[in-house]
């Protein structure tokens, strides 16, 4: 199942910047990612750890997702990342550099361990898998089905250009790919960050064409990028006036069959997309 | 025709500038400005002493003051800013009379009414001519609205127009009229070029201006407040500027207009002008260079002396007219009440400008500011200088959301039903506990070294010596 939400922007912020998380939430984010990763130097890993916990429990974030990248499970600091937060205020951890199936088993195993000593619900809390190699491209559909925590994926370019030789003009193909597999299986795509925040046009173009491609949103690294990403990944109002339309006339569609739209015909899928658009304006108004 | 010099230490001999006198300067040259040192130098060589120096405001070109205000040159000063250097002299208690610090209205009333009466006013022009017409409209120098300089014309006992461009012609454009002036007196150059021209505001890129410019303007949307055919003064700080290019997209699409913009105009302002979405401007201090060519050929774009603008004492002055004014701050406090003289370590960090007039004579006045400034907070419980008064001000809008006063019912209710909550100053106030605690107030001795006035004349805050 695709979430019952829209991340179409997902700003990172430093885990050891407490300014930066401080105000993160203000700037119109769908979520933020509270990075223990690549943001933060290892000799700041201990230090960001209790920022993020303490951001976690004392901040109101509003209307803004948290998630939280934590390091990768070959590093084996993730466990120290999550141990410290409470679980019950996270929506989705990002796991970095994902590669195999058997990797998501491990955390989703502790999460769930976690998620009982504090009397949530299994399951509550999301994993969205980092693919920045080949290897986790190649194993794509192992990652996505490796555990009912696993909404989505979302794209790490800058690795995944220096694992694959694959020019960031070229990664295209492979972001079609990433949402063929992610939507046989019912997930979405983040595309991964565009590095220049004072390149707008070069990110407006990025953002457009993995819009084109399918993807459901982006991550950033400004909060510069937020409006930009919002309008390119939200659907037009004509597009949501078309789906109010489509879902007034098949309320009235009694048999269940195909009918015609202006000349179009509406099908189960396009119903579906509808509702997905008709969805999303609710929540954004 | 105006008695012409080229020497300043003769036109002071000749006009007769005694100890103790007052003489005046405008700041339309922002930090390019050397006018004032031009005069004060040659005073001190003449050995006159204990002058009161009354500056529509001083900026940090200025901070040569201290240096005659500890040879005896320089007794007094009053002004609507102080900062850096000779604001930190100040609040070391170094000079014997306090600062007088009032707002632009203000002053153009205490010089109105002879509450501060004006011995000489040295008025800097970019352009002048032989009879004693002056602007600052044309000229190599040009540097736009003399608004502050006209009125001290036709107030002072005497009037010096200092220019670096003199004409045998008549001025096409008499900002100040001959009528009023005394002498020119030609300079090589009354500023540095570069810093006159460059202005002093640029839209700031960073996100957290642009969280608050992005809700004030989606406040003026939805709010219910009428924008078609408003007055406005939106200030000049980044944000401000922000507000201004969202509204202004806003303002195009919905085919609406604003009756007229007043105060400092921005180079922003000029093309709302030109664009047909502001109707006329009204223009008492130029904030950008791109003003003076305005002025010069657009008949929309007027120049207005401070009486005009907001002498209190004038009924017609236009911030009476305002509908809506977005004003900036340095505190505000849970009473609403607002400091833009000193920062929270009690520093000397900016100026009244017009705030006091504006916040009074405007119909709806919005404070915008982020609630915290690196990890200061804005909100206190209460603020360190108290320069305009709360029962003045109707909305304060940070990067957390809008705040406006309960008073206005229709106005919240008109917000809620377009999503927006209103917040209340009390919750914003507990956010800046628990985000960053409560500062540290700054520790003042018992010297007074600066006296902040309201529109009126009243004393509203007496700052003392600082200790730590």
């Amino acid at each position: 199942m695709m979430p019952d939400r829209y991340w179409r922007s997902v700003l990172y912020v430093p885990g050891d910047n407490p300014s930066m998380i401080q105000k993160s939430f203000v700037y119109g984010a769908d979520a933020v990612t509270l990075d223990l990763e690549d943001a933060v130097g290892m000799t700041k890993k201990h230090q960001a750890r209790y920022l993020v916990k303490n951001a976690i429990e004392y901040l109101d974030f509003e209307n803004t997702d948290v998630f939280v990248r934590v390091n990768s499970i070959a590093s084996e600091m993730w466990k120290k990342d999550l141990e410290l937060l409470n679980l019950s205020k996270i929506t989705a951890i990002r796991l970095p550099k994902a590669e195999a199936g058997h990797e998501i088993f491990e955390i989703s195993d502790y999460l769930a361990e976690r998620e009982k000593e504090l009397n949530m619900k299994n399951g509550s809390v999301f994993l969205i898998p980092g693919i920045e190699t080949a290897k986790g491209y190649l194993n794509l559909e192992k990652i996505l089905n490796s555990s009912e925590r696993v909404i989505g994926v979302g794209l790490g370019s800058e690795d995944f250009i220096t694992d694959t030789g694959i020019s960031r003009k070229k990664l295209e193909t492979v972001k079609v790919g990433m949402v063929l597999t992610a939507r046989a299986y019912g997930k979405f795509v983040l595309d991964s960050v565009y590095p220049d925040f004072s390149d707008e046009r070069g990110f407006e173009n990025e953002c457009v064409m993995a819009h084109e491609c399918g993807m459901d949103g982006k991550s950033l690294i400004h909060p510069s990028q937020i409006e930009t990403a919002n309008r390119v990944f939200s659907p037009s109002l004509k597009e949501l006036e078309t789906a109010r339309e489509i879902l007034g006339l098949n309320r009235k569609n009694s048999t269940g069959d195909a009918f015609n739209y202006k000349g179009q015909m509406v099908d189960k899928p396009i119903i579906e997309r509808c509702e997905r658009i008709v969805k999303y304006g609710e929540k954004n108004g | 025709m105006a008695e012409i010099y080229r020497d300043i230490k003769k036109l002071i001999e000749k006009i007769n500038i005694k100890n103790g006198q007052t003489i005046s300067f405008h700041h339309h040259l922002r930090e390019g400005d050397m006018v004032m040192g031009i005069v004060i130098k040659a005073a001190h060589e003449l050995g006159i002493k204990n002058l009161r120096v009354c500056s529509s405001s001083i900026m940090k070109c200025h901070d040569f003051l201290t240096e005659y205000i500890d040879n005896g040159t320089v007794e007094r000063i009053e002004t609507s800013g102080l900062r850096e250097k000779l604001g930190e002299y100040v609040l070391a208690g170094k000079m014997d009379e306090p600062v007088i610090i009032r707002s632009h209205g203000g002053r153009a009333r205490a010089v109105g009414c002879g509450e501060t009466e004006i011995d000489v006013a040295f008025l800097a022009a970019s352009s002048a001519d032989s009879f004693g017409n002056a602007t600052g409209i044309t000229g190599k120098n040009a540097f736009g609205s003399m608004g502050y300089g006209i009125w001290e014309s036709k107030n002072a006992a005497k009037t010096v127009i200092v220019t670096d461009d003199l004409s045998d012609d008549m001025l096409e454009i008499k900002s100040v009229c001959q009528s009023n002036v005394d002498a020119v007196l030609v300079v090589d150059e009354i500023g540095d070029t570069q810093k006159i021209k460059a202005g002093s505001l640029r839209i700031k890129k960073d996100p957290l201006t642009g969280r608050v410019a992005q809700n004030t303007a989606e406040f003026l949307m939805k709010s219910g407040i009428k924008l078609n055919n408003a007055g406005i003064q939106m200030g000049s700080g980044g944000i401000s500027l922000q507000t201004v290019k969202y509204l202004e997209k806003y303002m195009a699409e919905n085919e609406m207009k604003f009756s007229f913009a007043i105060g400092g105009i921005t180079g922003m302002l000029v093309d709302m002008l030109n664009c047909g979405i502001v109707k006329s401007l009204a223009d008492v201090q130029s904030f950008d260079s791109c003003c003076a060519g305005s002025m010069y050929k657009n008949r929309n774009h007027h120049e207005i002396d401070v009486n005009t603008y907001a002498n209190p004492l004038n009924k017609n002055n236009m911030v009476n007219s305002l509908d809506i004014a977005i004003l900036s701050a340095l505190e505000i406090d849970t009473e609403w009440n607002v400091n833009v003289i000193t920062g929270s370590n009690g520093k000397f960090m900016g100026a009244v400008g017009g705030h006091q007039d504006v916040a009074e004579g405007c119909g709806f006045t919005i404070i915008v500011s982020p609630l915290i400034r690196g990890r200061i907070p804005v909100l206190t419980d209460r603020v360190n200088t108290l320069v305009t008064k709360g029962e003045f001000i109707d909305a304060f809008i940070c990067e957390y959301g809008v705040c406006v006063k309960p008073e206005h019912e229709e106005i919240i209710e008109k917000l809620n039903g377009n999503g927006i909550k209103n917040l209340t100053l009390r919750e914003l106030y507990d956010k800046t506990l628990k985000y960053v605690g409560k500062p540290e107030k700054p520790v003042y001795g018992d010297k007074t070294v600066a006296i902040v006035q309201d529109r009126y004349g009243n004393t509203l805050s007496e700052i003392k010596n600082l200790v730590k």
